[in-house]
């Protein structure tokens, strides 16, 4: 708790706390113009404090985003904005990082938590990830992970970047899962940003097959990918805060099915297959696999 | 002050502002306040309850607003009823800057946290339409920064005034 001064408006004190909650109802950008305000404000503003009742408050009264990437051929540089959740209104639209931070045209989004995106260089050569603060523009940079990039003696390597935040800890993680194929070979690191250094973690066998879509991984704080192994097919999700990995199979009706799409919604993973979709309920349990609905029937598409 | 019972049982208390001006109330409104409702609970009612921080005028529009949000007595509120409230609101605070930041004031000592969150948004609401020039000019405001920190802090978030 940070300690109590007031701060004077017209010939008022108003104790820190209470301008606190009015900064709250501000969007981000306005409380970086307030910031020069005067150093009062600059001071209030730029608290540990006040940022984290900031964003509490907002995620209490906003409704969800949706992030959009565009790539911008004029200016040969991505965008990204964010959508309401509800009216597909475009709420702020922001350039990407500048590519000296090693995020190109490869840059791939890998999820978001807190109003924090995590870009990821889709590159052979290269491991550049960078998070960016969405509304002021901040970016840090992530350290290079320890795995090899260059795979002598395999014939192909998968890379996924998970991203989440770790409740218990308060940190924000990166995970790094490689696959090494023929033969097969599978490593891991996790690098928590308040450390800002990769450390090695137990890593299952598993064939990864795609990233997911869509936001929010931070909300249980969990990344997820579609992965098999042999016969076996699912989910494979790595728990941030415990730090393992666990391995939820598919239905047993859609395993025929190769079409089909992982995504989140809301709080949990969802997967469209054919004309249904499934979310599941819990990670890990198979039988919490439920079908949610139906999709159709379609009339003639122009 | 003179206040309508619709039920005979209302039990009513009395405030008193920093000026001495006094104000009688049904007990159930002024418990909108979670320091008022305290100060009853600790057994205050048989005497009249000083309210120090607050002026007459401020207390009294404190008093309009307990009185437009105490419980209904018939139980649960009215999409309706919600609604009028929610216009009643925006125009109860639709005041000059200097009641609006006293009654921000009061909401935060009396601890009335549906008036707090209706004072804090309109302030941010009056922040947000206005440049930094014009936030010092109408809150007094004094600008403490060298026009060269002010120049270097400006650079760094260009974007955000373009």
């Amino acid at each position: 708790m940070k300690q109590q001064r007031n701060l004077k408006l017209m010939a008022k004190e108003l104790p820190e706390d209470l301008v606190t909650q009015i900064l709250q109802w501000l969007p981000v950008v306005s409380l970086l113009h307030f910031k020069c305000i005067c150093k009062s404000w600059y001071a209030l503003i730029t608290h540990q404090y006040v940022i984290r009742k900031h964003l509490l408050h907002n995620k209490k009264n906003n409704n969800t985003h949706l992030l959009l990437k565009m790539f911008n051929r004029t200016t040969n540089s991505y965008v990204i904005s964010t959508l309401s959740y509800e009216t597909l209104q475009v709420s702020l639209t922001q350039r990407a990082p500048p590519p000296f931070l090693g995020i190109d045209k490869e840059m791939c989004v890998v999820g978001s938590c807190n109003g924090l995106v995590c870009l990821h260089n889709n590159s052979y050569y290269e491991f550049n990830v960078v998070i960016w603060n969405f509304a002021t523009k901040e970016t840090k940079v992530v350290p290079k992970s320890n795995l090899p990039r260059l795979s002598s003696g395999h014939c192909s390597r998968y890379e996924v970047i998970g991203f989440g935040f770790d409740a218990k800890t308060n940190e924000y993680k990166i995970s790094n899962l490689l696959s090494l194929y023929d033969p097969n070979s599978f490593q891991s690191e996790l690098c928590s940003l308040s450390a800002n250094s990769w450390r090695e973690v137990d890593s299952p066998p598993c064939v990864i097959r795609a990233d997911f879509r869509g936001i929010d991984s931070y909300i249980n704080g969990m990344a997820s990918w579609e992965a098999s192994l042999d016969d076996w097919e699912g989910v494979l999700t790595f728990h941030m805060s415990d730090e393992v990995f666990l391995k939820t199979p598919l239905p047993d009706d859609v395993i025929y099915y190769n079409w089909r799409y992982f995504f989140w919604l809301n709080e949990s993973i969802a997967m469209a297959v054919s004309i249904y979709e499934w979310l599941l309920l819990e990670v890990g349990v198979k039988d919490s696999w439920t079908k949610l609905f139906t999709i159709g029937p379609f009339t003639r598409i122009d | 002050m003179s206040s309508t019972l619709c039920c005979s049982f209302a039990k009513n208390v009395t405030l008193r502002s920093s000026d001495g001006q006094t104000f009688e109330v049904e007990e159930a409104a002024a418990q909108v306040s979670q320091t008022i409702k305290r100060m009853i609970e600790d057994g205050c009612t048989g005497s009249v309850i000083p309210v120090p921080n607050l002026t007459g005028p401020v207390l009294a529009l404190v008093i309009e607003y307990f009185k437009k949000h105490s419980p209904p007595s018939d139980g649960c509120p009215t999409a309706l009823l919600e609604m009028e409230i929610k216009d009643w609101d925006a125009k109860f605070v639709a005041v000059d800057n200097d009641t609006l930041l006293d009654l921000t004031l009061a909401a935060h000592y009396l601890e009335i946290q549906g008036l707090l969150d209706l004072t804090c948004h309109r302030v941010a609401d009056i922040l947000n339409d206005n440049s930094v020039e014009k936030i010092r000019e109408i809150f007094h405001i004094k600008n403490d920064f060298t026009p060269e920190e002010e120049a270097e802090e400006r650079s760094k978030i260009q974007w955000a005034f373009e």
